[in-house]
């Protein structure tokens, strides 16, 4: 396969992934930060700064003369959600990631350009967008819609070849990625007390990524910090789980490359999974192991796509094979 | 179009050049497009998926010691034999045009040293161009030695004082084309054109022959019928075809209908193999030495040469939508 085509659809599906998780950490925060109050440590919250600092955004992104100490709501939305001019807002992940389909267009299924065309033109309706009164309710709920379309629509109509393993390796790359962001915010510092108010944090972003019930159902611990991280971590049964997801980018690529066993960014993965396989069995450790455990694998993330842009996306500069 | 596809892949195929390190593997065949912002991309993927091959860009192709080789999810995949769909001066920035992000750097070094085949091959484009289409009943003539089975549409060349006057005598019968432009840009057909617009027209031609609506040159064809109304003919029939190397012989006669043998006339490149030869030299008898007596760089010119290698996907297809707004400089 093309080296460009790859690195297209790999990105393809970051961006959609991306925009995804923007959505949804919006939600969870709006909501928890509708229900929660600032003066109740266990309560379901989190700050608009802490938001920002998982996408690593600042609100100086917009080039204001007087520096903004604390970032308000309606700024914070409005940056992370409508925000062409900042890069990781969910409508510039969402163009960029129908550029990046218009160009694989014979490569994708009809559908699924249906699906992320019809995206950039139904959040140019006025309806659709970021109120001052409604909130981002109707902005976030399309989007999820949008994208579970996207994502829906490609399980079904894509041929289980190279093409759909580069596009879900980027979708589960970014979900890995984007969880892990979150994790590092919401898990207290090694020296914060345990019952913080990061408890609710990591229980606000749990709900976010929509997996409250399974965190429910997978066990009886109380959903502290600890708890939410060591789930979201290590938890394998959910797909939107950090193992679950390295695992899934590392399946995808044992796919695409025809030999796997000397594939740098295939081994790396594989340690990394066995990693958090081994830490998830012997114990899920205090909190800052669990710190720990995700600057680890942030670092083999972040080398893991060096290799794969290296090893897929024509980063070699020397024929490794010549017919 | 179907029956084209597979007559392309088979005209390419024999044209594969061998591959050094192992001469009985698969040839790889590619058909090169300029990108998605060009008009005619929905041809150049077509074509590519009914022939069964890669449809690249020119971020995909890369030179490595004078041998192509496209950019592949599993390393660097040798090229054989290239289709290209873009115009000779966007091939290669270090042979034509330098600000060229359609090309690839090196090409042309390739196709001198044989390791890789172009079809059609440098120069053809001159054959696509309107004023050769008056003179390929003579070449038909010349060159095969057979009389044309079928004429060609009366057709006037306005830079010929003659020809000028004689057109514009009739000019309101006569559609009036630039040679160079495609798509339908700058015709004006005459029974249909307002008064005004004919002698504005006329005006134009007498003053310069060569400007018909765009610089460049112009030629009158004699699409409409003696009682003014527009003839129901086909289009214009293009000459540009892949190079057929299964009739080698320009003299064996055949019973090749005319439209045929204008294109096997014109992809021999009668009327450019003498000045590529002269300034590229023959494809394939090239030495690789060749390309180490190719004359040094300047300081801005290697720059640009680098800008272009870091190029990025954008610029590229600026670049394409550049193309279809201006013409390359003769």
């Amino acid at each position: 396969m093309l080296a460009r085509i790859a690195h297209e659809l790999f990105w393809l599906g970051r961006n959609v992934s991306r925009a995804e998780l923007t959505a949804r950490m919006i939600d969870g925060v709006f909501q928890a930060d509708l229900q929660g109050r600032p003066d109740d440590p266990a309560g379901v919250t989190l700050s608009w700064d802490a938001v920002l600092a998982i996408m690593g955004s600042t609100a100086s992104t917009r080039k204001r003369r007087k520096p903004v100490v604390r970032p308000t709501r309606a700024e914070t939305v409005a940056l992370l959600s409508t925000d062409l001019a900042n890069a990781n807002s969910v409508v510039a992940s969402l163009e960029r990631a129908r550029e990046g389909a218009h160009s694989v267009r014979d490569v994708i299924s009809a559908e699924m350009w249906e699906a992320i065309n019809a995206v950039h033109l139904g959040l140019a309706d006025a309806s659709i967008g970021v109120s001052d009164y409604g909130g981002p309710y109707s902005f976030v709920s399309y989007v999820k819609s949008r994208t579970a379309l996207f994502w829906g629509v490609a399980s079904r109509t894509m041929l289980r070849d190279d093409a759909y393993a580069f596009l879900d390796a980027g979708g589960r790359f970014e979900s890995a990625d984007m969880v892990l962001r979150m994790l590092r915010v919401a898990l207290p510092a090694p020296g914060e007390r345990s019952a913080s108010p990061r408890d609710g944090q990591a229980l606000a972003l749990l709900g976010a990524v929509g997996g409250l019930q399974a965190f429910r159902r997978a066990g009886a611990a109380a959903p502290t910090a600890t708890a939410v991280a060591s789930f979201l971590l290590y938890t394998r049964s959910y797909p939107d789980s950090v193992a679950a997801s390295i695992d899934a980018v590392r399946a995808a690529l044992e796919l695409a490359d025809a030999n796997p066993r000397s594939s740098e960014p295939v081994l790396r993965l594989s340690r990394v999974a066995a990693d958090l396989d081994f830490r998830g069995r012997v114990g899920r450790g205090d909190d800052g192991d669990l710190l720990e455990v995700c600057e680890i694998v942030g670092r083999e993330l972040t080398l893991a796509d060096g290799d794969i842009t290296e090893r897929y996306f024509g980063g070699v500069m020397s024929p490794t094979h010549v017919s | 179009v179907c029956a084209r596809s597979t007559s392309t892949r088979r005209c390419c195929t024999p044209r594969c050049a061998p591959s050094r390190r192992s001469p009985t593997a698969t040839r790889r065949i590619v058909v090169w497009t300029p990108g998605p912002a060009n008009s005619a991309y929905f041809e150049h993927t077509f074509l590519a998926r009914q022939m069964g091959v890669e449809l690249v860009e020119a971020s995909d192709l890369v030179v490595r010691d004078d041998v192509c080789y496209m950019r592949t999810t599993s390393g660097l995949a040798r090229v054989n034999a290239i289709y290209r769909r873009l115009d000779d001066a966007f091939l290669d920035p270090l042979e034509f045009r330098p600000d060229s992000l359609l090309g690839v750097p090196g090409l042309v070094r390739a196709y001198r040293a044989g390791t890789v085949a172009i079809a059609n091959a440098i120069g053809t484009g001159v054959a696509d161009d309107k004023a050769v289409y008056c003179y390929v009943p003579a070449m038909i003539r010349f060159y095969l030695g057979e009389e044309p089975l079928l004429d060609n549409v009366t057709t006037y060349l306005l830079d010929d004082p003659e020809q000028l006057e004689a057109a514009l005598a009739r000019i309101d019968q006569l559609v009036l084309k630039p040679t160079g432009e495609s798509g339908g840009k700058g015709v004006v057909i005459g029974p249909s054109a307002s008064e005004q617009r004919l002698v504005e027209l006329a005006a134009t031609v007498r003053r310069d022959p060569d400007a018909v609506d765009r610089p460049g040159g112009g030629a009158a064809l004699d699409r409409a019928d003696r009682r003014g109304r527009r003839h129901a003919r086909g289009p214009p029939r293009r000459p540009a075809a892949v190079r057929d190397l299964r009739r080698r012989d320009p003299d064996r006669p055949g019973r090749a209908d005319a439209r045929r043998a204008r294109a096997r006339v014109a992809d021999r490149q009668l009327l450019a193999r003498r000045r590529l030869e002269g300034h590229l030299g023959a494809p394939g008898r090239a030495r690789r030495r060749s390309s180490s007596r190719s004359r040094p760089m300047s300081s801005s010119r290697r720059r640009r040469c680098r800008d272009l290698r870091l190029r990025s996907w954008t610029g590229q297809a600026q670049q394409q939508q550049q193309q279809q707004r201006l013409r390359p400089p003769p």
